[in-house]
């Protein structure tokens, strides 16, 4: 091969590399952008939230939480800069990725171009805010996770009072979570360190400790970097919050009830309990039947489900920032959570309303309420609710830093036509409902799921434990004789 | 390189290169049941090619009859006697194992519609019907920005702000949010039939598209019989989408 050759096509190979380097959308220059061109495409995809002049009052803003942010005052939460104006890639991380647990999604269908071009416009309303140059945060050097990190980050947690908005297991459930607005006077929740899915400036390493380096702006969220006792605590801090919770739910989309042969604790906190793997389900708002609920407050249930010979019993641990019962003069409502299954198998695949029912099909509701325990329900819709005469159920529940856990039992046959009876390995439908009453839930205001699938499992059986031996054993035996034949032949 | 010129080496090599390109050469990845399928083929016209002559049949043999019986294979025998009877073994147990999956919700996604609806105690006639404000091109702008509204107050929490059925809550819904982007929703039906779905909502489906499971609203008792047109001119006009049109008279 020529050395030119070789020369052209090393020049290519390191093009290439360099186009996947600058791909990546972390490494992407920041690029200067149009503002005037910005205008046209915010005006089409952004209005609706922002508003037109870029107050955060578009006709969306009243229904949503958090509220859209008001480009007017310069004020960005989520930024790596050490002073108050964000760097233009800041915004544009924004813009691409989204905010969890917020109603700012992610643009990332649109060109890089077209997003430069935003940064441009939403600077330009409050472009005095910006003459100041982004200073660059520097954090202290990395340290990695280790037990010994994250007792000194949970100290630390102490130490800063972190546990007085976010609670002391990290629910955000702290004691001053009531009085907490952010600048703008709206209400703002702290956030819950153990959901990092829902973390608004996304949930890496790097993210989470500029933030506690940095603070959020415009929020009660303080910048730590000088409150701490040594630099490098914003690392043991970070470790400690991962060590929080899952990075993700792992939603399930099956509940599977576990088959045992002894007594069913009826102690939420037993360690019986802990043995079994949840079955994660999203919860979400109900907006068909007046009032709606946009924002709901439980947003998520484990279920760990079990049955015997005689009844079957489900434990759920859900969120709830506050432990209420029903207060009408303060306007709140007791906490509550439901279950929900057809009264009677249904023919085929139908089965009632997933939204309790209608008037033609009822459904069955098991429901605990806060101050009330467990009770069972016919339901025809959402506000036409009778409870069953003569109670089956039982139920015990806990509430501690910000989290309920409940179990709820049931006997597994039932003789009434308005119970269901679970059988082993029948696909069973079952929905759930949530009510967080100190955030003013009751009624139709609840978060809730369609339609998914319960299953008890097969009795204990050694099935995967004899089958595959005796597979092993058949296939030896064919080999041999295939041997065995052909020495004879031979 | 006497490996190479072994007929048996051949083959496993044909084979071996046969199920790279096929598992990893096809993109989106093909089934397992296709790779099969495909896998078979090609063990048939290897062995159609090795069988050719009896030469080349006894030479495409000898490897494999000489582990089975020649006395200094003793090792490679017991071996292939231990592991492919584990390997049958494994595979049983990840059958025998398996959990069971959510049965699929089978439904039909874009069901006939019907031939007239009772809007608020008004007969309106769905078949034939096309949007009426498309006559009025004057206001076209005011209708499409009273759409865009309407959307973003109410349908935006499922269907999305990019209109492509990703919104807060969808990841939780199944039947999922319609995606308006995608050239295989609106863009395949009359404006009628958006009137006839936005209007009546998940109950007012036929049965055939699971009415249980929708979490879509009847629009009827919200949205004026305008609104619902406004909203439906936003959908086509932001997406880019054009209406299917009615058949015309023969």
């Amino acid at each position: 091969m020529s050395p030119a050759g070789v020369g052209g096509r090393l020049a290519r190979g390191v093009t290439l590399v360099a186009s996947i380097v600058f791909a990546s959308p972390a490494l992407v220059a920041a690029q200067a952008g149009n503002a005037m061109a910005g205008k046209a495409l915010y005006e089409l995809r952004c209005v609706g939230c922002h508003g037109e002049k870029g107050d955060g009052k578009g006709p969306a803003a009243e229904l949503v939480v958090p509220k859209p942010r008001d480009f007017t005052t310069g004020l960005y939460k989520i930024r790596t800069s050490a002073n108050k104006a964000p760097t233009d890639q800041d915004l544009f991380r924004i813009i691409t990725d989204g905010m969890p647990g917020t109603s700012m999604p992610s643009w990332a269908v649109l060109p890089d171009k077209e997003r430069w071009n935003l940064v441009a416009y939403v600077k330009a309303f409050a472009a005095d805010k910006f003459k100041e140059a982004p200073k660059k945060l520097e954090l202290p050097k990395d340290v990695a996770s280790s037990g010994e990190s994250i007792k000194r980050g949970k100290e630390m947690f102490e130490a800063i009072e972190c546990h007085k908005c976010h609670g002391t297991e990290g629910r955000g459930d702290g004691p001053s979570r009531a009085e907490l607005k952010d600048e703008w006077g709206h209400p703002i929740a702290p956030a819950n360190l153990t959901k990092r899915w829902t973390f608004r400036g996304g949930a890496s390493r790097t993210e989470i400790a500029t933030r506690l380096a940095a603070g959020v702006l415009g929020t009660p969220m303080p910048a730590f970097i000088d409150s701490v006792e040594k630099p490098e605590d914003i690392w043991h801090l970070t470790n400690y919050i991962l060590s929080l919770g899952p990075d993700s739910p792992g939603y399930a989309t099956l509940v599977t009830v576990t088959a045992v042969s002894d007594a069913i604790p009826d102690d939420p906190s037993a360690d019986f309990w802990k043995k079994l793997t949840p079955n994660n389900i999203p919860l979400l708002g109900q907006v068909i039947v007046d009032p709606r609920n946009f924002n709901p407050s439980v947003d998520l249930v484990s279920v760990r489900a079990v049955y015997n010979d005689k009844e079957i019993a489900f434990h759920l641990t859900w969120d709830d920032p506050t432990q209420s019962t029903a207060d009408p003069g303060k306007k709140l409502f007791a906490d509550a959570i439901s279950l929900q299954f057809p009264p009677q198998p249904t023919p085929g695949v139908e089965r009632p309303y997933f939204l309790m029912g209608d008037a033609s099909d009822a459904v069955y509701l098991l429901r605990w309420e806060n101050g009330k325990g467990v009770t069972e329900s016919t339901a025809n819709g959402p506000t036409k609710i009778a409870a069953i005469q003569g109670a089956e159920a039982t139920g015990k529940a806990v509430y501690a830093n910000g989290q309920y856990r409940l179990v709820m039992k049931r006997p597994l046959v039932s003789k009434s036509e308005t119970r269901p009876t679970f059988a082993p390995m029948v696909f069973m439908p079952v929905a759930f409902q949530a009510w967080d009453g100190g955030a003013g839930e009751s009624g139709t205001r609840m978060s809730l799921t369609s339609w998914y699938y319960l299953r008890l499992e097969e009795p204990q059986s050694g099935r995967r434990f004899v089958i595959p031996p005796v597979v092993a054993i058949l296939t030896l035996a064919v080999m041999l004789l295939v041997v065995r034949v052909a020495n004879r032949r031979a | 390189m006497n490996l190479f010129r072994s007929r048996f080496a051949q083959a496993v090599v044909v084979l071996v290169i046969a199920f790279v390109i096929f598992r990893f050469g096809i993109r989106p990845p093909a089934p397992w049941s296709v790779l099969t399928l495909y896998m078979a083929i090609v063990l048939l016209a290897v062995l159609i090619y090795v069988s050719s002559d009896s030469d080349s049949w006894r030479e495409f043999m000898r490897p494999i009859r000489s582990t089975l019986v020649a006395p200094d294979k003793r090792l490679a025998r017991l071996v292939l006697l231990i592991v492919v009877p584990l390997l049958f073994g494994y595979y049983a147990y990840t059958q025998a194992a398996a959990k069971p999956q959510a049965p699929p919700e089978l439904r039909a996604v874009h069901p006939a519609p019907p031939g007239s609806i009772q809007f608020r105690g008004k007969e309106i006639q769905i078949t034939g019907l096309d949007n009426p404000l498309r006559k009025d091109q004057a206001n076209f702008k005011k209708h499409f920005a009273a759409g865009a509204e309407i959307y973003i107050r109410n349908c935006v929490y499922c269907h999305g702000d990019n209109l492509d059925g990703k919104g807060h809550f969808a990841f939780g819904f199944n039947p999922p949010p319609a995606n308006f982007q995608d050239p295989g929703t609106i863009a395949m039906l009359q404006e009628a039939f958006l009137f006839w779905r936005i209007a009546k909502g998940g109950p007012g489906l036929p049965k055939e598209s699971t009415p249980w499971n929708s979490v879509m609203p009847a629009w009827e008792d919200r949205l004026t019989e305008e609104q619902i047109w406004q909203v439906i001119i936003y959908l086509y006009d932001a997406t880019g989408q054009h209406p299917r049109r009615w058949e015309s008279e023969h």
